[in-house]
């Protein structure tokens, strides 16, 4: 600016280009303030399959927040199937976000999880001209037979080649190992991926199955005389009981014991959990890509790839393990 | 040679200026040199800094490339996570990276299956893609792939180019398989210059194993995956500005210096906007140097173009400082040397200054200016201005109001100390001299004969004064050249000063006062005169306004006492007969002075307009003798009209004013003439077609100073004639006026003591030789006719007319003849009357309120109303009575009535009625034939009648019906208890109508009870006589 009013007096031809860049600019900060106002406006709907409140949930919609960095304002719908697993809820649910986003008429809709998807998304809004971005699906997106041409968005995995990595550097000479879990559909389908992944590394994983915690606590005893223990979700032990279980363990953990659920870290050595925020924050960055023009066909279905990790100083201390510095130091820790 | 002097020094100090200046341009031209020089070197210093900083920041990609290799190397399998906490890390320390990738190597054989697992892994539309036209589609079947799988930062953007098979992209190829023939980071240029969005990608092969096999066979073999690093040269570019600021303007082109690619230049900031600048400054520095990048050769060009801002502000300010102190110091040398000869020049010009100023201060208190007599003035400015500037003439010459000449006010020749005046120049002579004078410039002709604007003037005027040198000074007045102050120098040549020019000017300037003052005093004495004739004015119209006063107070004091002593019934018939006599003299004689004002309004109006008739100049003066005969005898002197023949017996004028003019004439002698006689005396001039009438009197006569006021509007010949005759002072005014607009003149010759001869002289017309007559025809005139009789008229008569007096005088008129009369009060009444109810004949009084009676009757014509209609006005002028023609009125009534010229009309409209007399019989009460004894109480109810009656009148006024009826009802029993049998019946209808509100009736019929009222009176008053 000083350069153009010190060489202005000299010449008409650079006042006009010094005019020329002032209009330039202004059209630039208004187009700008067009946009900007253009993109509040943009409606987003948030429909979360659970409930405010939930954990998972809150994260995702803290992500969401983060992502969408009030380029567009967001509207909330919350199916709370959490709280009410029975399906015809689900299904009434999945009719009221209809009947809200017909209302609303939203421009970006962000389905979280699974029911949002399987009772929403799939029957009413399949290939529908309502740009829809997902989020939280659990490993594969088949079920809902994704991809539409309206839909995209991020797959949950659960960290399993990552936390093998930390399971090889930790037990060096690893044969065997158990997982451990509710004797529930997931945790069998859980188990398979374990499996699968764990023998391509010539580590066999046996699969032990329960559905009361006496169960548990002797299959986790037993346990202890393999490698590695795998504990899976406890969802599903109806007469689960923390502080005894913290207990048992405390009492009777020697072997490497990991997980995949934060929850389950009282019992657990070590964990690498999903990240709620980073579902959130990818669904807001391609809902605001899509506002600003990109076909939601054209953005790539990804899976998460951030994850928290967890160590269980008290547990591993009495079992004599030892973490690597540098993974105890990024670790959360947990217990006493 | 003073002048000539002050420029010499003046010189000496221009040119000391002048080199104070080339020294100081001098010294900043120096320093100018030294900071380019300076700035240079600078140059050249920054331009290897941004050399070396390119390099650095190109090289520090080596850094990312080398660590992201030797994390595939050690750890066996590196997950999505792993490569992105290394990527954020490597991205958050470089910011020129944009991003990074890893591609492992996937055989055809393998890639279904690859792909396979990684929709199993969650990236369900996965797959390995190529990039046609911008877009990705599914590659298709080669033997190996690229494809991108973990893209570090992963976005909406980046995420699009996940599972592409970079090695399909003809530009990346070759980076990519000279990376892994040479184990090395290899820059992909192609697509700097290619895609020219200012990146290039840097591609580093990953082996099997641990180390990297030393064959080019085994590194083609052992290859399995690439990693990437996406560099964004513009950053790197245009970053280098912020740290050093070095405001270079830098480009990086692919190529060496000898061979560089034009195809893409990649610039920073600074260079975009040089190239649009352009400096006052021109001075552009160059340097070129070449960078070697990964394989590739780039060439670095840097310019600089040196403006204001890069120079060492300091050095030239300086410079600037000691040039300017330079330059003062030579100034003020030359000023000390001029000091002392400007010194005297000054003293010498202060002394004239001071001379000049005391003339002028001299001539500004002389009283000679202030003088109503120009002249004087004028030559005592000559003469100052002369001996002043000691030149041998000096002349004021005044233009002519159209300024085509210019005369010479006065010329003072200073060796003779004379005075001469009356020279005129003509413009059309001296075409060339007036034009330069036009311009209002002061011409300064040192050689007069060589001097083009005055050339005209040479043979004429200048050769014969012996003039050499002239100056010309114009003289303004309010703006405006009005003439010119002229100094001549005869003999021998001169030059006029600037100073000497300034006062000639002041000269110019004193003379333009001297008008101004000479103009002013006379405009003062002026308005002095108009002031004094003013007072007298205002004197006169006093003096006239008391006697106005008096004029119309005496008459009105006459009419109003006599007119109260009439209401006394005690009154004598012969007292009653006086009094009536005393109003209507008093009425005529106010009547004549509202006449004479209005005639004179009229006239200063110029509204009075004169009829042309003919007429009897005999008949006329008979009437004029009737009205001035009586009064001269009532004073006891003789009235005599004499007639010089021939005299026409018919003239052309108009007849009322003519008589106006006699009678006033004979009247004002009457009245000034105590003894002897009036004589009227006509006499006719043929030739002129003028009458010519002499009022000849022998009364008190004029002073000389009485005659010079006479015909003064306002004006008697003196107070004490007012005073002992009385009179408005209008009369003999309004005689003048008319006299002239009559198309003659009034002259007066008087002896004081003796008697005056006024003398008017009128137009007669055109005079045909048949027309005289040598003897006087016998005179006709109606006034002399002797009185009509009582005459009696039958028929219904409405009366329009909104005042109640003349309403009652009229109404008294037309019952005394026998109609009936219907009373309205307005145009509008009377025409609602009129169509309502038939009536023989309408009188319409023409100005009346709600709707005029010239309006009334048109509508009452336009609606086919027949009834003869007269009009009543007081307007008694031709176009008044053409108005009331138009209008439809059948006939003229003037205001006030005459009664006989009111009788004829009547009578000439309605049929002849019964004879008058009977009911105009004293009415005896019937009462005092038996009871003759009550005459005195009989005589005393009449005699308080008129009072019941004015009463019962003021009720029905008032139309208070309540009242009305009371009174009515009283009267009716006591009338008829006093033997008045008319009181009952009148009183008994009165009853009836005021039932009825009926206004009209209740009018006439309390008009007849006025009427019994007064024959009962009668009755007494006859037994009384």
């Amino acid at each position: 600016m000083s350069r153009l009013i010190s060489l202005a007096p000299f010449s008409y031809r650079q006042k006009f280009a010094a005019g020329l860049q002032a209009a330039l600019i202004l059209i630039a900060l208004l187009y700008g303030i067009s946009f900007s106002n253009l993109a509040v406006a943009a409606k987003c709907l948030y429909v979360s399959s659970y409930h405010s409140g939930y954990e998972w949930n809150d994260g995702i919609e803290k992500g969401i927040d983060k992502g969408l960095d009030n380029q567009c304002t967001i509207d909330k719908f919350y199916m709370d199937t959490k709280r009410n697993p029975d399906v015809e809820f689900a299904k009434k649910m999945a009719l009221a976000a209809k009947k809200h986003i017909e209302e609303t008429k939203p421009d970006v809709v962000i389905a979280c999880d699974d029911n949002a998807s399987r009772y929403l998304v799939m029957p009413y809004f399949k290939d529908a001209d309502l740009p829809i971005v997902f989020c939280g699906l659990n490993w594969t997106v088949s079920e809902y037979k994704y991809p539409y041409t309206n839909t995209t968005g991020m797959v949950e995995v659960v960290p399993i080649r990552p936390l093998l990595d930390v399971v090889k550097n930790v037990v060096k000479s690893i044969k065997n190992g158990v997982y451990l879990s509710p004797d529930v559909h997931t945790e069998h389908k859980d188990f398979l991926r374990y499996k699968k992944i764990y023998a391509e590394h010539n580590i066999s994983l046996e699969g032990v199955f329960v559905s009361k915690l006496a169960d548990w606590k002797k299959a986790y005893l037993d346990a202890q005389k393999s490698d590695l223990i795998v504990l899976g979700n406890n969802a599903g032990i109806n007469d689960w009981n923390i502080e005894e279980v913290t207990r048992y363990a405390e009492q009777h953990a020697t072997t490497f014991s990991v997980t995949n659920y934060d929850w389950m870290m009282p019992y657990t050595m070590f964990a690498m959990t999903k990240i709620p925020e980073e579902q959130g924050e990818w669904a807001a960055e391609i809902a605001i890509s899509i506002l600003n023009g990109q076909r939601p066909a054209d953005i790539p279905i990804v899976v998460n790839r951030k994850w928290n990790i967890f160590a269980n100083p008290n547990l591993l201390k009495s079992a004599n393990i030892k973490l690597s510095p540098h993974l105890l130091q990024n670790a959360t820790k947990v217990g006493n | 040679m003073l002048q000539k002097l002050s420029q010499i020094f003046f010189n000496i100090q221009f040119l000391s200026l002048i080199s104070g200046i080339i020294i100081t341009m001098s010294l900043v031209t120096f320093s100018l040199n030294d900071s380019i020089d300076s700035a240079k070197q600078n140059f050249i210093e920054n331009t290897h800094r941004i050399h070396d900083s390119i390099l650095q920041r190109i090289n520090a990609s080596d850094e990312i490339i080398n660590s992201l290799s030797a994390l595939f190397n050690t750890i066996t399998y590196v997950d999505a996570d792993q490569f992105r906490l290394f990527a954020e890390d490597s991205l958050s320390r470089h910011p020129y990276v944009q991003s990074v990738a890893y591609m492992p190597l996937i055989s055809a054989n393998y890639r279904k299956e690859f792909e396979e697992e990684m929709h199993e892994n969650g990236y369900v539309t996965f797959s390995i893609k190529e990039q046609v036209n911008n877009r990705y589609t599914v590659a298709e079947n080669r033997s190996i792939y690229f494809p991108s799988l973990f893209l570090e930062p992963l976005n909406a953007t980046t995420a699009r180019q996940l599972g592409f098979d970079v090695l399909s992209d003809s530009q990346f190829e070759d980076a990519i398989l000279y990376a892994i023939d040479s184990a090395d980071a290899v820059a992909s240029i192609a697509n700097l210059a290619e895609n020219r969005d200012g990146n290039y990608i840097i591609f580093k092969a990953l082996y099997t194993g641990k180390a990297i096999p030393n064959k080019i066979i085994e590194r083609r073999q052992m290859v399995n995956g690439l990693i990437s690093i996406h560099m964004d040269m513009n950053s790197i570019v245009n970053e280098l500005d912020n740290p050093g600021k070095l405001d270079i303007a830098v480009e990086l082109i692919p190529g060496t210096i000898s061979n560089n690619s034009s195809m893409y230049r990649l610039v920073n900031q600074r260079a975009s906007e040089q190239s649009n600048t352009s400096s006052y400054i021109n001075e552009t520095f160059n340097k070129t140097l070449e960078i070697h990048l990964k394989g590739y050769d780039l060439t670095l060009k840097t310019n600089k173009t040196f403006n204001w801002q890069d120079m060492n502000h300091s050095s030239i300010a300086s410079s600037f400082i000691i040039g300017i102190t330079l330059t003062l110091l030579l100034m003020l040398i030359a000023r000390r040397t001029q000091g002392a000869a400007t010194e005297k020049l000054l003293r010498y010009s202060e002394l004239r200054l001071r001379k000049w100023n005391s003339a002028i201060t001299k001539l500004a208190k002389s009283k000679l200016l202030s003088n109503e007599n120009l002249l004087p003035s004028i030559q005592e400015i000559l003469k100052t201005a002369a001996d002043n500037m000691n030149v041998s003439r000096t002349s004021v010459w005044l233009y002519s109001d159209d300024k085509s000449s210019m005369q010479c006010i006065d010329l003072y020749e200073a060796a003779l100390d004379q005075h001469s005046e009356g020279l005129i120049l003509n413009a059309t002579d001296y075409p060339t001299y007036f034009t330069a004078l036009e311009e209002g410039r002061v011409i300064n002709a040192a050689d007069a004969f060589m001097h083009p604007e005055i050339n005209d003037i040479k043979n004429n005027y200048l050769i014969p004064n012996d003039i050499k040198s002239l100056l010309n000074s114009p003289i303004r007045i309010e703006g405006e050249m009005v003439g010119i102050l002229c100094f001549e120098n005869t003999k021998i040549m001169r030059n006029w000063a600037p100073d000497e020019q300034n006062f000639s000017a002041s000269m110019a300037d004193m003379v333009a006062m001297a008008i101004q003052v000479s103009k002013r005093k006379k405009i003062e004495h002026e308005l002095r005169e108009a002031h004094d004739k003013a007072l007298v004015a205002e004197q006169t119209m006093s003096n006239f306004l008391a006697n106005m006063s008096h004029e119309i107070r005496t008459p009105l004091t006459a009419i109003i006492g006599f007119s109260e002593s009439l209401l006394d019934r005690k009154i004598t018939k012969s007292d009653r007969l006086d009094a009536t006599n005393t109003i209507i003299r008093s009425g005529k004689h106010l009547l004549r002075i509202i006449n004479d004002i209005l005639d004179i309004s009229k006239i200063e109006a110029n509204k009075l307009s004169i009829e042309n008739l003919q007429v009897s100049p005999f008949e006329l003066l008979s009437d004029v003798e009737a009205l001035a005969r009586l009064q001269a005898e009532s004073k006891g002197i003789a009235f005599e009209l004499q007639f010089e023949y021939p005299l026409p017996s018919q003239i052309i004028t108009d007849p009322v004013r003519l008589k106006q003019i006699l009678i006033n004439l004979c009247n004002n002698s009457i009245k000034f003439t105590d003894n002897g006689k009036v004589i009227v005396h006509t006499s006719c001039d043929s030739e002129l077609q003028q009458m010519k009438f002499e009022v000849i009197d022998s009364g008190i006569g004029l002073t000389l100073e009485q005659k010079g006021k006479l015909f003064q509007p306002f004006s008697q010949a003196d107070n004490s004639t007012t005073r002992k005759y009385g009179g408005t002072g209008l009369g003999l005014y309004l005689t003048k006026q008319l006299s002239e607009m009559l198309g003659g003149t009034i002259t007066v010759e008087s002896e004081y003591g003796k008697g005056s001869n006024f003398t008017t002289t009128i137009s007669t017309g055109v005079l045909a030789a048949d027309n005289f007559v040598n003897e006087k025809p016998k005179p006709v005139s109606l006034e002399n006719l002797p009185a009509p009789p009582e005459i009696s008229v039958s028929g219904h008569i409405l009366l329009a007319e909104d005042n109640i007096d003349n309403q009652k005088l009229v109404s008294i008129y037309l019952k005394k003849m026998g109609a009936t009369v219907t009373i309205a009060e307005n145009g509008q009444q009377a025409m609602d009357l009129a169509l309502s109810k038939h009536y023989d004949l309408v009188l319409m009084d023409m100005q009346m309120p709600v709707l005029d009676g010239l309006k009334a009757t048109e509508i009452l014509c336009k609606k086919g109303y027949t009834t003869p209609i007269i009009a009543l006005t007081a307007n008694t002028q031709k176009e008044d009575k053409d108005k009331c023609y138009k209008a439809g009125c059948s006939d003229f009534l003037n205001k006030p009535i005459i009664q006989k010229q009111f009788n004829s009309i009547i009578q000439k409209y309605l049929k002849p009625g019964e004879e008058l007399a009977t009911s105009l019989e004293p009415i005896k009460s019937t009462l005092l034939n038996q009871q003759p004894d009550l005459e005195e109480l009989v005589a005393r109810f009449t005699c308080e009648l008129p009072n019941s009656l004015s009463n019962l009148r003021q009720a029905y006024d008032e139309k208070d019906w309540e009242s009305l009826n009371a009174q009515v009802h009283s009267l009716k029993g006591t009338g008829g208890n006093f033997g008045y049998p008319e009181i009952t019946e009148l009183t008994n209808k009165i009853e009836s109508e005021a039932a009825l509100h009926n206004s009209i009736e209740i009018e006439k019929l309390l008009d007849e009870l006025d009427i019994v009222a007064e024959r009962m009176a009668m009755s007494f008053s006859k037994k009384t006589a």
